[in-house]
Order: structure tokens, then C-alpha cells, then sequence
């Protein structure tokens, strides 16, 4: 892609506010046949559906306010464009259910979205370059390999921590990490927008 | 043949990126017919076995970033030979890899490895010195060169074998200029079958 034109920046450019708001998780094949995936040639997602199917069902995971951040850290070696991309945020109070939350994570390939709070989408684990296994040549339609991208997300760390004073901090930190070959694209439906259920638990993307 | 141009280097070229994105491999098989082209290149333009107008290949998946081509040349007087290859990591052994790689173990094959700048370079096919009187006689075939792998012992080592195909030519690899049709099979692919014309 060519440099055609600039940049502006704008007061609403320097009025962005920081944070994510909500994180969405699933796994790569759920279903147990390929996923599809479309992507545009503009650094988009515009669709991530089940196999046959025109959705796909996520995790959505609310986490304690103000504690949730992506970082992306890029390195340029020749054409080689390394991003190591880190979600982290932090789930108050250990439990139960929260210890099986963390366990349904370990030892998946994952997808991860999360909504900023500028109203942007932001996917890690799904990327089309130098993603191994065919060097992407089938993730547009996935309906071949587009399976089994090697620069899928994974559970990278956990702390617990029950604190010690009463006043201490009791909760688990999550970070989810992956290294790809592009910045993280950002998804843009071109069909229906997230939805998610009344419990708030189960998001469907289109 | 004489020198006959230089070379340029763009900032294209500086720009290159490292390593393999895909294998594919086959054996060789009776009435396979290869077309060289030497007119300003050092190419194959043309992989077909006899009879249809193609040739079956098929593609192997490797651990991102640890596949490589190596061609190392030593002359001697006034032949030079070319060591060439191919090495690639399976993740996770199991049976169905270790089937596939048995198969490997007696046959005669030839590799396309297909660089992340999409130069696909053949292994295993070459032109000079071919003392055979058929394509498919070739001598300087790809094989097995050696295997190295393991269970590993701590829980995060590294569960793998690493398969090195090797091959001597008299000539440096050759790039296919043809055109590669991926997952021929079906969809979604079982056989990760692929094509050349």
C-alpha cells in the first residue's frame, strides 16, 4: 500500500480517553470447523463468523474499572514487523467461578476483542500476515486453514492475590498476549453490530 | 555462458524477509515433464506429471519461523556442487506425522519451499548434469536427510522432530514460475493437496 496522503489530527483526536471497556474472549474453531474470517485491505475485520454461519458466539468478560490495557510493542527488522500485543486487566475477588473462568483460558488458542472507550473494536490473535502454517493465504475465507493461524492469543500470566490487610486488593491480573506480524486490526461489522445478552455474559459478532 | 548484466540492489530487496512460509513436497513419478527455463532465467517454468496437464503436491505445515532452505556449494575443478536444504519442524509428535514421515523415508521427491518474499525455489529438479534419460530418473533427487526430535523433559520443553530433506544438484535451486493451486482437494482440505502446471 502506498503512502497516498497524511494525517490530520483533530480535538476530538485529543480528546481520547484511555481504557477498555469490555473484553471479549473465544477460541479459535469453537465449533470444531473452521472459523471465517474477512478481513479488508484497509487494516479491517469486517467479519468473524462459525463455520457455515454468519456469527460467532464470545465471552464477554467485565473486569474491574479502570484496570484493563492493551499494549502493543513493534519491532522492524527488514520487513519483518514484530508486534507483541499484551491484554491485561484485572478480575476483583477470587472465586470459584472466576478460577474456572481463568481455567476454560489455559491451553487455548484465543481470539480476543476489546471495546475501548473511544468506541473502537481492537482484535489480537487475528491477523493476516506471516501467520504461519500458509503464511495466510487462506484467512480471508478460512475455509481451508484459516484454522490454524500460529499467531493466535494465549493466556501469558496470572497473579492472584488475597492480600493481607483488610483493606488489601483480592483478585486475580490476567494477561493475555500474542505476537503478530501487524498492528492489531480493528473490527468493523459489515453486518450486524456486537450484541450482547441480557445476562451480559455471551456476545454475538457478525 | 559469460557475465552478461550486473545486478541491482532496490530498497525492495533490503527490505526482504526471512524464512518459509510454505512446503510442498512429492515424489517423483514415472513421465514427469519439466520444463526449464534458462532464456534470462534460472527458473522451472513447468512441473506436469503424464497424462493431465498437472502435478500433485502436497502441503506440509511447519512450526512458524523454524523452516529454512540452505544451499551451500563447494568447486572442485570444474564442477561445483550444491547442498541444498530443506529442514522444517513438526510440532507435537504423534501417529499420524510419523505415518507421513515413513512414507518420506525410501522415496525419491522434489520440494517447493516458498520464501515469506513468495519465491518459491525447487529442490530436488535440476537440470545440469542429468546423466538420465528420463526426468524421472533423476539423480539428484530430494531425500531424507536426517530427523532430530523429542519429547523434551520439563512440562514447557519442546515436543517435536525436526525433519532436514537434503539434496545434491549441480545447480544452484531453481525458482517455479509457474502457477501453485493450493487445497485442490476439497474444502476444507483433508490431504492438503496442491497443483503445479
Amino acid at each position: 500500500m502506498a503512502i497516498a496522503d497524511g494525517l490530520t489530527t483533530g480535538c476530538a483526536d485529543l480528546q481520547a480517553s484511555g481504557g477498555i471497556q469490555t473484553v471479549f474472549i473465544r477460541k479459535w474453531n469453537s465449533t470444531g470447523s473452521p472459523d471465517q474470517i474477512v478481513v479488508s485491505s484497509v487494516n479491517k475485520i469486517t467479519s468473524i463468523a462459525d463455520s457455515g454461519g454468519s456469527t460467532s458466539t464470545w465471552g464477554v468478560y467485565e473486569t474491574k474499572l479502570q484496570t484493563p490495557a492493551l499494549s502493543v510493542s513493534g519491532t522492524s527488522v527488514g520487513n519483518a514487523n514484530t508486534y507483541e500485543c499484551s491484554l491485561t486487566f484485572n478480575l476483583p475477588q477470587l472465586d470459584l467461578q472466576r478460577r474456572t473462568a481463568l481455567a476454560d483460558l489455559e491451553g487455548e488458542c484465543l481470539q480476543v476483542m476489546m471495546l475501548d472507550t473511544n468506541s473502537n473494536y481492537w482484535v489480537i490473535g487475528i491477523s493476516d500476515t506471516l501467520t504461519g502454517g500458509d503464511g495466510g493465504l487462506d484467512l480471508p475465507v478460512a475455509s481451508h486453514i484459516g484454522t490454524r493461524p500460529q499467531t493466535f492469543a494465549r493466556l501469558g500470566s496470572v497473579e492472584g492475590v488475597t492480600g493481607a490487610a483488610f483493606s488489601d486488593e483480592n483478585g486475580m491480573t490476567i494477561t493475555l498476549t500474542c505476537t503478530q506480524y501487524e498492528f492489531p486490526r480493528i473490527y468493523e461489522p459489515t453486518g450486524a453490530a456486537v450484541s450482547i445478552n441480557a445476562a451480559g455474559k455471551v456476545a454475538t459478532v457478525s | 555462458m559469460a557475465i552478461d548484466k550486473g545486478i541491482a540492489i532496490s530498497c525492495a530487496d533490503l527490505q526482504q524477509i526471512g524464512g518459509i512460509k510454505h512446503i510442498l513436497l512429492r515424489d517423483w513419478t514415472a513421465g514427469d515433464i519439466i520444463v526449464y527455463d534458462n532464456a534470462d532465467d534460472h527458473a522451472i517454468s513447468s512441473i506436469k506429471k503424464a497424462g493431465p496437464a498437472n502435478a500433485d503436491w502436497f502441503l506440509y505445515e511447519f512450526k512458524s519461523q523454524e523452516a529454512n532452505m540452505s544451499v551451500n556449494a563447494t568447486k572442485e575443478n570444474g564442477s561445483t556442487a550444491f547442498e541444498c536444504g530443506l529442514s522444517f519442524m513438526l510440532p507435537q509428535m504423534e501417529t499420524k506425522k510419523f505415518a507421513e514421515l515413513q512414507n518420506m523415508l525410501t522415496d525419491c521427491m522434489m520440494a517447493i519451499a516458498v520464501d515469506n518474499n513468495n519465491h518459491a525455489f525447487v529442490l530436488g529438479v535440476s537440470e545440469k548434469y542429468a546423466n538420465e534419460s528420463v526426468a524421472e530418473r533423476s539423480q539428484t533427487f530430494l531425500n531424507v536427510g536426517t530427523m532430530e526430535g523429542g519429547t523434551g523433559s520439563a512440562f514447557d520443553d519442546t515436543n517435536g522432530i525436526t525433519v532436514n530433506l537434503t539434496c545434491t544438484q549441480y545447480e544452484l535451486p531453481r525458482e517455479y514460475t509457474g502457477t501453485i493451486a493450493y487445497y485442490t482437494d476439497a474444502t476444507p482440505s483433508t490431504t492438503f493437496a496442491a497443483t503445479t502446471t
